[in-house]
């Protein structure tokens, strides 16, 4: 795949790449920080993210403000109250929940931290050796043993 | 950023950037030109999108009434096929209502939160050969880590509007997307190991030799229900519609919701439904890709394959069998909301937690382990 | 300065600008849940500035981690353990915040000094699939610490369980007002019939 850079004067072909990038975070080079002539950025097609982001924040933006102009204004003291079955609302929202959903947000950060790690194995599967299946093995069986252990202890449990 | 490239660039089908030099033809500047070519095709999306979830609520309607023997909308458009259309409408002019012991701030912005991630995510699914908004490298993975914002917006909208209903549906809603995202994500990188990929291109492409056959979900079967189930949780549809369950909660946490702030809800509900069946027509029914291959009907016809009327007709093609093969997954999810009854939350969390995921480790290691073992039929 | 590269800049302000006033906002708001959400956004920023320095998975991984787990468990748990912080000192220079404000300081020059004493490097290039490159990485010359990083997630998760699971029932304290209640708008007259309110 042909490494491209945003501005056609700093076209380097890959090989220079490679030894640019080795040579700058094996030893720091000498130069400044952060100028617009160096700051360079290189991944494609994100252009099309700032706009399409943009684009998508505008969505809600339009369609709330757009409702805003034509509505009608003005609701009444009982349409403003909590819906609650049509009685009157009883004490605060503030409910004591269960503590479960806590537990399983907690076990949840430490999966989806391991499902990150597990992206790059995935995508460069095929080009790495026997070695690297082994060692994702052991890292999934240290994460069949989280597993098991939170099964155990019942933080999956719904009680 | 990198503006030389543009979205359509590598493919035959290049639309932004023909816009742009049809553009700068007229006069306009450079930049302009550029970024109105990206802007087109993604307006394209945007109402593609509005088009399908109107669509998608009809169907909903006309077959969820043909399976419980009534009709369903038949009156407004062609057979009521424009219903929706005519809600939003209806929505759009209705008064908004917010309790008085409401956060104002949050309040707003829960619905805004959650259809932006949706929007979003629209950018890496490729509707036809280089169709593609954007083929970013990080691919599938970008819709992933987007779409998880969406359970904020739900806990701010359940949290702000200040009903009991609304907070726990909110709780529910986030904690329900939390348990399946996991098993999501180790169906979809089972795919990734297959394609040593996660742009979306690459995925569809590595689909295409043999037709029919090449897509993985004769190679991925395990993968593929895991990837339904979950992504069916996720989209909070029934059987797993627990945090609006109307016979518990109401509404769930848009019960105070009404006029356009609900609309924003309703559409987020729908987008996302068809996010998720073209990310399921994507990684594991080969996205644009025809059963039979279309150079082999061009051998076969004798049609030379790089005239541009048959280009144009394959690509046609493509964004047919890519809305063919979502609506399928639509028609399967309505099919699913009447067939199946609600389940319980313990029910819910143990079959994300103690059957999926488990299910989906085991599947990621029998993937690596025949990747590993038969490369030439399983690695791509 | 071309187009391209003022979009950058213009784009690093705005996010700058994002994390460090949404900082602010969580330091200083009031309402605990508030800041929670707030904090949110400023993880959002700090994937944007990640885009900006070319590392996209980054970018994407800390959204996934912390605004898509990290935040919303941050918000389960002020929504479980929500009191208002009732009493206590008020004073700009109370203890406490003279204690805090010695630490943070600290922290900062600590901070600001290394980065100042570090001869950073030119950005030169990365190679456009940054996901393989880490794959290699991660499965070559960083094998070891991917290992332990496995290690070290199983033991904070068992950390966690041993201490979520002794019990925490906040106590609603006499008097006071009731947790995660929102501040309430003046209610209107509800005999009366139902008027127009101005908004």
């Amino acid at each position: 795949m042909p490494y491209r850079l945003a501005t056609p004067e700093h076209s380097l072909d890959a090989t220079q790449i490679r030894e640019a990038v080795s040579s700058t975070t094996m030893g720091y080079t000498e130069e400044v920080l952060w100028t617009s002539q160096n700051a360079v950025f290189v991944l494609s097609g994100y252009d099309a993210v700032l706009i399409f982001l943009l684009l998508s924040t505008a969505v809600p933006i339009l369609a709330l403000s757009l409702s805003k102009l034509i509505r009608p204004k003005g609701a009444s003291a009982f349409k403003e109250t909590t819906y609650e079955s049509g009685i009157d609302p009883r004490g605060d929202s503030w409910i004591q929940f269960n503590i479960r959903y806590y537990m399983f947000a907690l076990v949840f950060v430490v999966f989806d931290v391991e499902t990150v790690f597990l992206y790059p194995w995935a995508a460069a599967f095929n080009q790495l050796g026997l070695l690297a299946f082994v060692e994702a093995l052991i890292f999934i069986a240290i994460l069949v043993i989280a597993l098991v252990y939170a099964w155990r202890k019942g933080a999956l449990e719904w009680t | 950023m990198a503006w030389t490239t543009f979205p359509f660039a590598q493919t035959n089908t290049d639309i932004g950037g023909t816009i742009a030099k049809l553009l700068t033809g007229i006069g306009l500047p450079a930049e302009l030109a550029l970024v109105l070519g990206l802007l087109t095709p993604m307006l394209v999306v945007v109402l593609s999108v509005l088009t399908g979830v109107i669509m998608a609520v009809w169907g909903e309607r006309n077959w969820s009434g043909r399976m419980q023997q009534r009709w369903g909308p038949t009156i407004i458009g062609l057979g009521g096929s424009i219903q929706g259309a005519a809600d939003g409408l209806k929505l759009l002019v209705k008064e908004d209502i917010m309790p008085v012991k409401a956060d104002p701030w949050l309040f707003t912005l829960g619905p805004a939160i959650v259809i932006i991630p949706v929007f979003f995510s629209y950018l890496v699914i490729p509707f036809g050969q280089g169709m593609i908004l954007s083929d970013i490298s990080i691919g599938i993975f970008f819709i992933i880590a987007i779409s998880s914002i969406s359970p904020i917006g739900a806990l701010m909208a359940g949290y702000s509007s200040n009903n009991k209903y609304a907070l726990l549906g909110g709780l529910r809603a986030a904690a329900q997307s939390l348990s399946y995202e996991i098993p999501l994500a180790l169906s979809v990188l089972a795919v990734v190991m297959m394609s040593s990929s996660l742009g979306t291109t690459e995925i569809v492409r590595q689909q295409e030799p043999l037709g029919i056959f090449s897509w993985y979900i004769w190679r991925q079967p395990i993968g593929f229900i895991i990837f339904l189930i979950s992504a069916l949780a996720e989209t909070e549809r029934a059987p797993f519609d627990l945090p609006e369950a109307e016979s518990e909660l109401v509404a769930g946490h848009h019960t105070e919701y009404s006029g356009m702030k609900f609309a924003l809800f309703y559409l987020s509900e729908y987008a996302n439904l068809i996010l998720a069946s073209l990310m399921a027509s994507v990684l594991f029914l080969g996205g644009w890709s025809f059963p039979i291959p279309v150079e082999m009907i061009a051998k076969f016809a004798g049609i030379d394959p790089t005239t541009p009327v048959f280009q144009v007709g394959a690509a046609l093609l493509g964004i047919t069998v890519t809305i063919l093969k979502a609506t399928f997954f639509v028609f399967l999810a309505i099919l699913a909301r009447w067939t199946l009854p609600r389940v319980r939350i313990d029910q819910l969390l143990n079959l994300g937690w103690k059957f999926l995921l488990p299910v989906a480790l085991f599947n990621l290691l029998l993937t690596a382990t025949f990747i590993q073992g038969y490369r030439s039929f399983f690695g791509g | 300065m071309g187009f391209a590269e003022s979009v950058q800049v213009v784009s690093f302000v705005i996010l700058t600008a994002m994390v460090l006033l949404g900082a602010a906002g969580v330091v200083l708001l009031r309402s605990m849940v508030h800041s929670a959400f707030l904090l949110g956004f400023v993880f959002v920023g700090m994937a944007g500035l990640y885009v900006l320095l070319n590392a996209d998975f980054v970018a994407a991984a800390q959204i996934l981690i912390y605004v898509g787990a990290v935040n919303v468990l941050i918000l389960f748990a002020i929504m479980l353990v929500n009191r208002k912080i009732t009493g206590g000192d008020n004073r700009i220079l109370s203890p406490r915040n003279t204690v805090t404000a010695a630490l943070c300081a600290g922290l900062f020059v600590l901070l600001s000094s290394s980065i100042w004493g570090v001869k950073w490097a030119y950005q030169t290039a990365a190679p456009l699939d940054t996901v393989k490159e880490i794959g290699k990485r991660l499965f070559g010359e960083f094998l070891l610490p991917f290992e332990i990083a496995s290690i070290l997630l199983l033991i904070s998760m068992v950390g966690a369980i041993i201490l979520a699971q002794r019990e925490f029932v906040p106590e609603i304290e006499e008097g006071g007002v009731e947790p995660l209640a929102l501040p309430e708008r003046p209610r209107e007259d509800e005999t009366v019939l139902p008027t127009t309110v101005k908004r």
